[in-house]
């Protein structure tokens, strides 16, 4: 493990033993993560993706010490999974989405007291922090209510100050924007990208199913799908590794939709769906073969013809096209494999 | 032990139990509808003048009340620890204290503390209560009965810990809770003395440590035996904890360690 490297996972892998019930049928052994090799950096945000199922949640678990692997190494911060689970619980700190997880019948500031009391955090220090912490996450005005009453944006913020009241140098983020509305997710991204990594940035492994949050949020991440990694890369590799063609809109004034579609279709490129026009301009998407020269051919051939290009843009798949095409490769690979 | 910590599980036990207002007004007051329901059957009793209750100063009033204040540390030792942890699993606070650097062993023992507390109060209560009914308490030795109050509760913890065991591993422990409370309620002596029942009763009622730990309390509280007569109830009671108290906790380390294993901690 590099110096660098906070999180260090190899061949990590957990299969859950056959459940057994008095009655009925015996439930077999569940494979939940898959010989899963990946390192974080100090300081990174890395996104962990994938469908329900995929091993996410396992895979945090297994860093935060609750379920032992069953195979593999996992290191965090140079400390083992498997026996060094104490130095673990200092240095990290979670946030689940769970909201059950605090006492309902205790307001907010009492809640946060109780937990600051069971990390162990020297009340002077902890007493501070956590006016600071209720002020950032917006929840000053409403600490002192009962936490059953809190919306659940509101619980969802708690969860994220009770996961930040240690200040921890790792912080496993397990969905924290799970059920609260695009505008309160939102926020809390904005919290992370700001006041969260402005304060003394840790190192943030976050899951979601939120796709366009992990693509604000993270530089790099892997994709998990049964199990295992699926891909793993900064989210332009991740885009790269899965683009079959360069597509391109292309606005242009002074030819008629029929003959750009026929000059696209001469230099190579694949036209989609028929050119639109509006004011005299047409817009055509064109897709050429990775590496192909048809796009600078296309423009020289329309300014030979009289156009005028007014505008091109290269079209980039979303990131939840990305997402869907490493899904579906890996769901081929495997039916490949048997 | 960390005083804080265990401070900060008082707090919280203490202000959730009386948030449920009605229930913790009830679990006092009903100490004040058992104790004259006591000393009137105790009356009746009295009347017969029963040769078995000469050994605690001739009164069933004292006698009854006593097991049952007694029966009350027994079922709080028998439940607070499967009660916490399987609170904790039902309401998903388990995993999150437990990611704490707080261990699960202590994390269990603060959170008995609450229940201890209050079952002292009931004690207590009990007595006093008691005492307005003329519950005669003249004669108690403090010293005795304290010592032998808390050899007891140490006496009666193994077999929590074997509950919360059991809760983890298969996620009920009521079952075995209801067997022990039952035996030690029918064979050690809460309602009727030991020395009353069968030879084959007699010799079951010894295989519990409450039986001595109740006969040992009468001692302390109705015929004022101080600590140099109790010892013979210190040895037995010491032997159970000997032997009950590291099988107990193995027990319960491997319930963790299989539960890690199996991703079930915070299952129910």
């Amino acid at each position: 493990m590099t110096v660098q490297n906070i999180i260090d996972i190899e061949q990590l892998t957990k299969v859950f033993p056959p459940q057994r019930s008095l009655v009925g049928r015996k439930e077999s052994a569940k494979l939940a993560v898959d010989q899963v090799t990946l390192q974080v950096g100090e300081g990174e945000i890395f996104g962990l993706i994938g469908p329900n199922g995929a091993g996410k949640t396992t895979l945090i678990r297994m860093l935060s010490t609750m379920v032992l692997p069953t195979s593999g190494r996992a290191h965090v911060g140079g400390f083992d999974v498997t026996c060094d689970e104490r130095a673990i619980r200092d240095l990290v700190g979670v946030v689940s989405s769970n909201e059950r997880s605090f006492y309902w019948r205790l307001t907010g500031r009492e809640n946060l007291r109780f937990f600051s009391k069971l990390y162990q955090i020297p009340e002077q220090q902890a007493g501070p922090w956590r006016d600071e912490l209720l002020s950032i996450l917006g929840l000053s005005d409403v600490a002192d209510r009962r936490f059953d009453y809190y919306s659940t944006g509101q619980k969802q913020r708690m969860a994220i100050a009770r996961g930040l009241l240690t200040r921890p140098r790792v912080l496993l983020m397990d969905e924290p924007t799970k059920g609260v509305d695009p505008v309160g997710a939102a926020e809390i991204v904005q919290l992370i990208q700001g006041q969260i990594l402005e304060l003394w940035h840790p190192t943030i492994l976050v899951t979601s199913h939120n796709l366009s949050e992990i693509e604000r949020l993270c530089h790099r991440v892997a994709l998990m799908h049964r199990g295992r990694l699926a891909a793993l890369g900064t989210i332009d590799e991740l885009r790269a590794s899965m683009r079959q063609s360069d597509t391109f809109v292309l606005s242009v004034s002074g030819l008629n939709s029929d003959v750009l579609q026929s000059l696209a279709e001469q230099a190579g490129g694949v036209v989609s769906h028929a050119p639109t026009s509006k004011d005299n301009v047409v817009e055509l998407v064109v897709s050429f073969a990775l590496g192909s020269a048809g796009f600078p051919r296309l423009v020289r051939a329309l300014v030979e013809m009289g156009g005028d290009l007014v505008s091109s843009s290269n079209h980039s798949e979303s990131f939840e096209q990305v997402f869907h095409a490493v899904i579906e490769a890996n769901v081929n690979q495997t039916k490949e494999a048997l | 032990m960390h005083p804080r910590i265990a401070w900060a599980f008082l707090r919280r036990d203490f202000k959730i139990a009386t948030s449920y207002k009605a229930a913790f007004v009830m679990q006092i007051a009903g100490i004040f509808v058992a104790v004259p329901l006591f000393y009137f059957m105790g009356d009746l009793v009295d009347g017969a003048k029963l040769k078995a209750l000469d050994a605690y100063g001739g009164s069933y009033f004292g006698f009854l009340i006593i097991g049952v204040a007694l029966l009350d540390y027994l079922a709080v030792s028998l439940k607070s620890f499967g009660n916490s942890l399987r609170e904790s699993q039902l309401t998903g606070t388990l995993e999150i204290v437990l990611l704490s650097p707080t261990s699960l062993t202590e994390v269990l023992f603060y959170s008995s503390l609450w229940f201890f507390l209050f079952t002292s109060i009931r004690f207590v209560l009990y007595l006093l209560v008691g005492a307005m009914f003329q519950l005669d308490l003249a004669n108690a030795n403090v010293l005795g009965a304290f010592s032998m109050l808390a050899l007891s509760v140490l006496s009666f913890i193994p077999f929590g810990i074997f509950t919360a065991a059991i809760i983890m591993l298969i996620k009920r422990g009521d079952a075995l809770n209801g067997m022990i409370a039952g035996a030690s309620m029918f064979f050690g002596g809460v309602l009727f003395p030991v020395a009353s029942m069968p030879e084959w009763m007699r010799f079951l009622a010894q295989l519990l440590p409450f039986t001595h730990a109740l006969e040992g309390m009468r001692q302390a509280i109705q015929t004022g035996s101080g600590v140099a007569d109790l010892t013979h109830y210190y040895l037995i009671l010491g032997a159970f904890v000997v032997v009950l108290m590291p099988l107990s906790w193995g027990l319960f380390a491997y319930a963790v360690r299989r539960t890690r294993e199996t991703g079930s901690l915070g299952h129910y």
